[in-house]
């Protein structure tokens, strides 16, 4: 149950950040929120 | 909403994700090595390969669940089990278990080989130590890679650890993160902790199996009293003091440590406590476990050179000795192999009726003259 929240909570911060790579205008931007996604991705996913 | 997506506008949104999904691909990769097994090359006399979850089904799909070799000879005999990897910083104990089942054969009885004993300590590294993830050999069979791992059961496996670990059943307390130690978990127990139920099934196979002699494996740091001994209890303690006596007539010396009565929890105190096999763990010295070290790789744990202990050597303050040429693993390896077969061949002596014969394994001197790479 405590997993499954938690899992909601890191989707929640990979959607509100792949959001935010479309949404920046400036390119540096748009790849540091991509750069960001990373270990929330991994923790989504449960790899590392 | 949908403008996001237009291909023209956000080409390099697109491209910042696909980098960021390619950086997320090639460290899963490589994280998850971690967790991989060793591909092993066993002898040719492999009779049968078992599974901790065969004595304990709950393991099953955990990271507690192991492979036990079975190597069962032509003549009945005895049955002895080797237990490696019961700390996975402990090369020497997991790399003579795995020389033994690439180059074993057995002529009489029947041998055991556990080389991982706490699989799930192979799947992390300690914490704060700066140790390397792997080391590898250069051998006959090509280039082997072998696993560094952790003292103690990955906390993936078993957490949070508590303040005081009060052992099962005797009440002892020790340090919280003991109770991760599969050391110190003995006897276990089938509904206990991740790690009790591992010692729990160790203990289960060693009681179904009717193991006669049973070796635990270790090394420690060269600082550490209770190293290149041969550690006995009562049961075992004639065989022992034999075994260290022709040891020595090879120039091998051991120091002979009594199983503490009242120190629960290790194998050898709970094996002769739950089991019929007698108990012997011995440890040889390993400098990546020591405090005094400096530069720590992969290096260290094939050559056992360092600096700073050979300083301590010359301080005085080291319980083995130790001098330009380091303390190898080929040492180190060597010192278990030899003394596993003297022990066996004197287990032997005294009960005919249960004798084991052992061939096939290289004796200490041959090791030092080959190296370990001719035997992987
Ligand atoms: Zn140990």
């Amino acid at each position: 149950m405590l997993t499954i929240i938690y899992r909601i909570i890191v989707l929640f911060f990979v959607v509100l950040l792949l959001y935010d790579v479309f949404k920046e205008k400036k390119k540096t931007l748009q790849l540091t929120a991509a750069i960001s996604l990373i270990p929330f991705v991994l923790r989504l996913l449960m790899i590392k | 909403m949908k403008s996001f997506l237009k291909l023209k506008k956000n080409w390099f949104a697109l491209l910042s994700i696909l980098i960021a999904a390619a950086a997320s691909w090639g460290v899963s990769l490589q994280f998850r090595q971690m967790l991989a097994r060793e591909k092993l090359f066993p002898a040719p006399s492999l009779t049968q390969v078992l599974h901790l979850h065969d004595y304990h089904p709950a393991l099953k799909g955990t990271h507690g669940d192991t492979k036990i070799y079975r190597f069962e000879g032509k003549e009945p005999g005895g049955k002895v089990l080797l237990l490696g990897g019961t700390h996975p910083n402990e090369p020497a104990g997991y790399m003579s278990a795995y020389l033994m089942i690439e180059n074993v054969q057995v002529a009489r009885g029947t041998l055991y080989i556990i080389p991982r004993a706490n699989n799930s300590a192979f799947t992390h590294t300690d914490p704060q130590e700066g140790n390397p993830q792997f080391f590898t050999i250069r051998g006959k069979k090509g280039l082997r890679k072998f696993r560094y791992g952790s003292r103690d059961t990955n906390p993936i496996d078993q957490w949070p650890d508590p303040d005081i670990y009060l052992h099962y059943p005797s009440g002892q307390e020790l340090a919280g993160n003991e109770t991760r130690n599969l050391n110190r978990n003995y006897p276990g127990r089938p509904d206990g902790t991740f790690t009790e139920q591992v010692a729990y099934a160790i203990v289960k196979f060693i009681q179904s199996e009717k193991i006669d002699l049973a070796f635990d494996l270790h090394e420690a740091s060269p600082e550490y009293p209770v190293v290149n001994a041969i550690v006995s209890s009562e049961s075992s303690q004639d065989i022992a003091t034999e075994a260290a006596l022709e040891l020595a007539f090879e120039d091998l010396h051991y120091s002979l440590e009594p199983s503490p009565y009242n120190f629960r929890g290790l194998s050898h105190r709970e094996w002769e406590n739950y089991t019929d096999a007698l108990p012997i763990l011995m440890e040889t010295a390993n400098p990546i476990q020591g405090r005094l070290r400096g530069k720590t790789d992969a290096r260290l744990i094939l050559t056992g050179w360092d600096k700073m202990y050979l300083k301590a050597a010359k301080l005085g303050v080291l319980s083995v000795p130790y001098d330009s040429s380091g303390l190898p693993l080929k040492v180190r390896v060597g010192r278990h192999i030899e003394a596993f077969q003297k022990i066996v061949e004197i287990f032997s002596r005294d009960h005919p009726d249960k004798a084991v014969r052992i061939l096939n394994l290289p004796s200490y001197s041959e090791l030092m003259e080959k190296g370990i790479e001719e035997f992987f």
